[in-house]
């Protein structure tokens, strides 16, 4: 029903060919008894291992019948993952429990070795990352609290795995934050870990570009450094070394979206004033004011060897604006000797200058340049 | 591969709609059978897209009032198709296709909203059954169901609204829960949510609209993430976003018309995610929609909140190489 990159092409190829599409028939025929028998062992409420083996052969061929997820999860919750229950007749407790727990720790084991070929099969299916989900909760529901931590322990080496391969898949990153989230207590934080995971991403091959990962960084940095319980002048050497890390990135490849978006946060969350989620929040203005030139006039510098660049002019013109809004802020008279002084009409110049070079490099945004226009210009 | 003799700078309204009228029998097909858990939003998609196309009765009323009849079940919640789980990505459909039709009181509707409204959690969103896995998108086809259902009153708006603005990122966008990345078909449940809330002043839209118009590339069509490629389906909710927000001028409007019109399959009717590629239903309302969307001539007029176009089953986008 909704095809994704077949091309109409080998689509047609394959049509014509009578060998395959005998092959489609007697696949048809299989998949409609299987889903014969799912239904009429759902509706005789059938809890059993055979029925837990036909809706394996069912998702196997279409993971996506949700409703064939449903059924082996009450499958499993009618027969195998049953809360421990001590036998009356008072033999050793300690033991049977855990026997218990070995058999449990077992059939969950089970069920995640018989997921992970499905989702490398299809790791962008949600019911399955769903179930996957469901099955470590029961971990969490049915084990005692250190075993259970196992079973999320070893969760992260998989999602680790799944995003190596394909380091954009947003479940594989949800999914990590709520692995993350069931291993985090309240005294045992996992964010160190977190961060410098998202370190390697990004300094790893093809991971400047890799949004997902600065995202993930952008989240974690506020927490970051409030755990670490940094003060202001640790915080800001942390705003630098980040730009100083954004500066290499973008002066290799200038036309990548990702760094752009991620920069914009850094300057904005951490110029404008009251920002709990910047990294300096408490700076005062004359040092947002000298951080935000800095980076102007590293742009400026930029763009020299870059002038076609249109990430680069627009940042200039954003951050231009920005920076007229800050000089309106009351700034000590000790510190205003700090700032240089600034030649309006030129910078005038330079902004319509940047905006018209925008508007004919990229005219498909020529309506998003013409109200940047509007709200950074000075009235002409 | 394309036809010469047929071109694709407009729209083949005629071919669409025979393609849409075909679908259903396509019995012999395994791929037919491998979707049955989408049949009825299968059924919203090309009803809606019937509708864009000026052809609302291509559809028999009776028989697709009763499948839907047949999907639900005791609960208020309807399955995919009957003898599949209630689930609200379906519920949603089940309502947008009744309300197309003028048939609302052809089901019950108190089930429907008892069973929707216990399905939000104490934090305002909302689970998508009873198994409980939660998402914005499950948020906003509970509100809108709920609110073609003029039961709004039902459900918690203000802390749905709130766990909407925890969903909101420094970039402007919204992921499917607190802390994911933006993603611009959850941009469209989260924005859709605000506006049927009456919230959209929460947002800060020029940050918001830089975001979504920097998914248009070069050859006109727009993508759902940075740095991932075109595909008609998210062309469709980035650009309902942005109209939402007042910004459709902040993208160039001829080359996205272009971009979608070359997705069509000129000979036999349907659009595609990307040129050259094989329609699908999904594919086509999107497309078709967007074009409304954008003003093409001849298209009815299309809502871009409710839009008949709950864009809830975007998990099929997500099987998109792209996504
Ligand atoms: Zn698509």
């Amino acid at each position: 029903m909704a095809s994704h990159g077949v091309t109409r092409s080998s689509y047609a190829a394959q049509s014509k060919d009578v060998a395959a599409r005998e092959r489609e028939l007697k696949k048809l025929t299989e998949y409609h008894e299987l889903t014969a028998e799912f239904q009429r062992k759902r509706t005789e409420k059938e809890y059993t291992k055979e029925a837990l083996d036909v809706t394996a052969k069912v998702l196997k061929i279409n993971p996506e019948f949700y409703t064939v997820w449903n059924y082996r999860r009450e499958i499993l919750l009618h027969t195998t993952l049953l809360p421990f229950s001590p036998s009356p007749d008072g033999v050793d407790e300690t033991a049977a429990y855990g026997g218990y727990e070995a058999s449990t720790a077992g059939l969950l084991k089970q069920e995640l070795a018989f997921l992970f070929p499905l989702l490398s099969s299809y790791p962008k299916c949600y019911w399955i990352w769903n179930h996957r989900l469901w099955a470590l909760h029961q971990a969490t529901r049915l084990l005692s609290p250190p075993f259970a931590e196992k079973f999320w322990r070893a969760e992260l080496d998989l999602v680790g795995l799944m995003l190596s391969r394909d380091m954009r898949n947003f479940h594989g990153w949800m999914y990590r934050r709520f692995v993350v989230a069931n291993i985090e207590q309240p005294e045992k934080s996992l964010v160190e870990e977190e961060f410098a995971y998202t370190s390697g991403m990004v300094r790893g091959v093809g991971g400047m570009t890799n949004y997902s990962a600065w995202h993930q960084r952008s989240v974690l940095i506020p927490r970051l450094l409030e755990e670490r319980g940094s003060g202001e002048q640790e915080r800001m050497d942390f705003l630098e070394d980040e730009l100083e890390l954004l500066k290499r990135a973008m002066s290799t490849d200038p036309d990548d979206q990702s760094l752009w978006f991620y920069h914009r946060w850094l300057v904005y969350a951490n110029a404008l004033p009251g920002d709990r989620t910047a990294i300096a929040p408490d700076m005062p203005v004359v040092t947002r004011i000298l951080l935000l030139v800095d980076q102007i006039e590293w742009l400026k510098e930029l763009l020299e060897s870059h002038s076609s660049c249109k990430y680069i002019l627009k940042a200039l013109v954003s951050y231009v604006g920005l920076y007229r809004t800050l000089k309106q802020e009351p700034i000590p008279d000790e510190d205003r000797e700090d700032l240089d002084e600034v030649d309006e009409n030129q910078e005038q110049a330079l902004l319509k200058e940047w905006l018209d070079t925008l508007v004919r490099l990229d005219p498909m945004r020529r309506g998003r340049y013409m109200a940047l226009r509007k709200s950074v210009l000075i009235q002409e | 591969m394309a036809d010469s003799s047929v071109s694709n700078d407009i729209l083949h309204v005629e071919k669409h709609v025979a393609y849409i009228r075909s679908l259903d029998t396509r019995r012999d097909s395994l791929e037919y059978w491998l979707t049955e858990h989408l049949r009825l939003s299968g059924v919203y998609w090309g009803l809606t897209a019937l509708c864009l196309l000026g052809h609302p009765d291509a559809l028999p009323r009776d028989d697709t009032i009763a499948f839907v009849k047949s999907c639900q079940h005791p609960c208020g919640g309807f399955g995919a198709h009957p003898g599949h789980d209630p689930h609200l990505l379906y519920t949603v459909s089940a309502i947008q296709i009744l309300a197309i039709e003028d048939a609302l009181d052809a089901i019950d509707q108190d089930a429907v909203v008892s069973w929707i409204s216990g399905l939000q959690q104490e934090d305002g969103v909302f689970a998508g059954d009873e198994w409980g896995e939660t998402d914005t998108r499950f948020l906003y086809g509970a509100m809108n169901c709920l609110s073609l259902l003029g039961r709004l009153d039902a459900i918690n708006v203000p802390k749905a609204v709130e766990y909407v603005m925890r969903c909101q990122n420094h970039d402007g966008g919204f992921g499917m829960a607190p802390g994911a990345e933006s993603h611009s078909g959850q941009i469209f449940t989260c924005v859709g949510a605000l506006a049927i809330a009456g919230d959209l002043e929460r947002l800060d839209k020029d940050l918001l609209g830089d975001w979504l118009c920097e998914r248009q590339l070069p050859n006109g069509g727009l993508n759902g993430r940075p740095e991932k490629l075109e595909d008609v389906c998210y062309s469709w909710w980035v650009l309902s976003s942005m109209a939402m927000i007042g910004k459709l001028d902040w993208i160039d409007k001829d080359s996205l018309v272009k971009f979608i019109l070359r997705c069509q399959d000129e000979e036999k009717g349907g659009i595609a995610d990307r040129p050259g590629d094989m329609p699908d239903v999904f594919h086509t309302v999107f497309g078709v929609a967007g074009l409304s969307l954008l003003g093409y001539e001849g298209l009815e007029e299309v809502d871009p909140v409710y839009s008949h176009l709950s864009s809830l089953d975007f998990q099929i986008a997500e099987s998109c190489n792209v996504a």
